[in-house]
């Protein structure tokens, strides 16, 4: 099979980035053996062991503080800014993440950088800004009860189906993705690393819910930066400062730019991803950065459990500072690699098929060497537990929004619409065992069908850019009729499926692993396009005919009375009083002083 | 299940122990562990060095994360935790 390429999964990083690692996966697979990258003494073993003592002690002590479902499934709304936004942005952050952006890193140089700049910090300050308003007002539980309130039933079902599907489907490839890596790192055993990280989530989750999940992936976000923290300090040590870690880079790579965000991205020719700036800032920076970050419900529903509009405006504000720090250790141990490695160690990764046929380290192992490099018995128990906790409260999100969208989206309005709060709490804690239940299936499943891992990557992508495209438009536009919502909806959903298909298709054949270059350039422009550029530019056009379809449709369709449309739409929602609030309070301020320094840094690194 | 009226469920939320405790807590632990590690190796050095082994990345770490630990617990100790545990010790 062709190995894939290092690839960025358009919607999903988490889904993404497994991709990075998985063809060695496979490889680990086949051979049945499993070369162990890191060794760890005793002292390792007691922090990996302390930290699922504590994340189940917390489960077990937070079951009392959820008893209503406003607690198990919002987390009582009483979470402060900081805790939001910690919890934000660590849904996103996990292992995989870390990972396979470094591989990205040590591959394209500063390109890699753009999924933290503007990939993800317009989105989430327009989150913040625009959006968060409309879905905090309304008191919805989540994303599809939004489009019930504003298009009706049939695209809150669409949107509720489809997300708790792709979140138990993503939560399997996660812990598969976690106890290959663990295997492949560590030699541990495949089935107990599944096991034992299912069983801790299943029961943190179904006893503490949302509350139980916020917890940890606030404690997870301080053990993945104080596990890998100490790898770009002590690189950038090694290599003697920044300046001369990019001298050394360009020694090595002659006639090559690994330092620019933007200078080689003006023509598909100039740079390795075959991408034209316009994907990067229509299909990145809009269609795939606002998609996920706007209206993935796994995201959203961290802010939404704020304890008032402000704390959530300003807990997303947090979030997105703490987005943008992210490249200190993702992006710099990768261009560390690319400096320290092949000078000081005579390592130079390589792609995974040549790490395939001849033995040596991939592009996505550049973390993990780092590791092994600087972090000695002790430090390398707590990067290792950093991973785990990335893992595990990424499998925790999944499970807990699972749990939401399919009590309150699927099974209440389809099923049983009449029980009590109780019920459906009762409800909540079963279907966070279900939804663990499945996951473990899917990662076997993935265990034995890998080709499985193609379609899963892109099916976040089907689903959440055309759900921004009505979303946005119900919120912004009050002709925004309930017909338009749902066929613009579904229209994009099958727009994205048939450009998937289009670009893979060739005379007599489909592969799902390969790309046609005569068809990939209708999409991405260019037929040097590689699979990051297609997703882009793939994504963009879902959006665009998403919200043409909503936008005509509406044009010959019905529009809701405007009393309906009360606190649900841009121009007929009052924002609440909060009190006074001083100018260096307030979100929009915040919102404007990272956007300056986005600006900054983008021209600082052009 | 037990029902709780509004002055009971806002006295447990006064009284749930904050995240900021747990956080401080657990890396004060992991603080101590990494630090006798590091303590321990300049006596006895591993047998696999570590680059920059020299600068005790271990024990600067250590110190760290004891001091960030030791400061969220103090700060963020559940109030009357440890009284309330104590009043309910049996024969008082």
């Amino acid at each position: 099979m062709k190995p894939k390429k290092i690839f960025i999964h358009p919607a999903k990083w988490l889904t993404a980035l497994f991709l990075c690692t998985a063809p060695s996966l496979r490889a680990a697979e086949g051979t049945g053996t499993a070369s162990r990258l890191l060794a760890m003494a005793p002292v390792d073993l007691v922090i990996i062991v302390l930290y699922f003592v504590v994340v189940l002690g917390i489960g077990f002590y937070l079951k009392k503080y959820t008893n209503t479902g406003e607690e198990f499934f919002m987390a009582g709304r009483k979470m402060t800014a900081w805790i939001a936004g910690l919890s934000f942005i660590s849904a996103n952050l996990s292992s995989l993440e870390t990972m396979g952006w470094s591989a990205m890193a040590y591959q394209y140089g500063m390109l890699g950088a753009h999924a933290y700049l503007i990939g993800a910090i317009p989105a989430i300050l327009f989150l913040a800004v625009v959006m968060m308003p409309f879905y905090y007002i309304c008191k919805t539980h989540s994303v599809p009860g939004y489009l019930k309130l504003r298009f009706g039933e049939a695209s809150r079902s669409l949107a509720g189906i489809s997300f708790t599907i792709m979140t138990v489907l993503v939560c399997g490839v996660n812990m598969f993705a976690m106890a290959k890596v663990m295997q492949m790192l560590l030699g541990w055993n495949f089935d107990l690393c599944i096991w034992v990280s299912s069983v801790t989530v299943a029961v943190y989750v179904a006893l503490g819910g949302l509350l139980s999940a916020v917890f940890n992936e606030v404690l997870q976000f301080f053990l993945i930066w104080l596990g890998t923290l100490l790898i770009p300090i002590l690189g950038l040590i090694e290599a003697g400062g920044w300046s001369k870690m990019m001298a050394s880079i360009n020694a090595q790579h002659p006639g090559q730019n690994f330092t620019s965000l933007w200078a080689n991205l003006g023509s598909a020719a100039n740079n390795p991803m075959g991408m034209h700036w316009t994907g990067m800032v229509f299909g990145l920076g809009i269609a795939v950065s606002f998609g996920y970050w706007c209206t993935d419900f796994l995201q959203v529903q961290r802010v939404m459990a704020a304890k008032s509009l402000r704390s959530a405006q300003n807990g997303t504000v947090i979030g997105a500072v703490l987005k943008m720090l992210v490249p200190i250790i993702v992006t710099i141990p990768g261009l560390l690699g690319l400096a320290v490695l092949t000078q000081k160690s005579g390592i130079t990764l390589v792609p995974e098929s040549v790490a395939q046929a001849t033995g040596g380290h991939s592009y996505n192992e550049v973390l993990p060497l780092m590791m092994s490099r600087y972090l000695g018995p002790g430090l390398l128990g707590l990067g290792i537990t950093g991973m785990i906790a990335g893992f595990m409260s990424g499998m925790a999100g999944n499970v807990s929004a699972f749990a939401t969208v399919w009590t309150y989206d699927v099974y209440r309005p389809l099923i049983n619409k009449k029980a009590s709060d109780a019920h459906y709490v009762k409800m909540g804690r079963w279907c966070s065992i279900l939804g663990v239940g499945l996951a473990i299936g899917t990662a076997y499943f993935a265990k034995h069908f890998s080709n499985i891992l193609v379609y899963l990557q892109v099916l976040v992508m089907f689903f959440i850019i055309p759900l921004f495209g009505a979303v946005i438009l119900g919120m912004l536009w009050k002709r925004t009729t309930p017909a338009a919502g749902f066929w613009g909806f579904l229209s994009g959903i099958l727009f994205s499926m048939g450009e998937f298909v289009y670009v893979h298709l060739f005379p007599g054949r489909f592969d799902p692993n390969l790309l046609n270059p005569e068809h990939v350039k209708h999409i991405a422009l260019s037929p040097l396009a590689k699979d990051m550029a297609v997703n882009m530019y793939s994504a963009w056009w879902s959006l665009l005919v998403c919200m043409t379809v909503t936008f005509v449709v509406s044009l010959f369709t019905r529009p809701k009375p405007e009393k309906e449309l009360k606190d649900l739409v841009f121009g007929l929602t009052r924002i609440p009083d909060e009190g006074p609030c001083p100018w260096y309070r307030h979100p929009a301020f915040w919102a404007a002083v990272v956007m300056v320094v986005l600006i900054a840094v983008n021209i600082l690194f052009w | 299940m037990k029902k709780i009226n509004r002055r009971e469920k806002t006295q447990i939320d006064r009284n749930q122990i904050e995240i900021w405790f747990f956080i401080g807590a657990l890396l004060g632990v992991y603080g101590l562990l990494i630090l006798g590690t590091g303590v321990l190796h300049l006596f006895r050095p591993p047998l696999k060095q570590m680059a920059l082994a020299h600068l005790h990345p271990d024990i600067v770490w250590g110190v760290l994360l004891t001091a960030i630990g030791l400061v969220y617990t103090v700060k963020f100790w559940p109030k009357g935790f440890l009284v309330r545990k104590l009043s309910r010790l049996p024969g008082d």
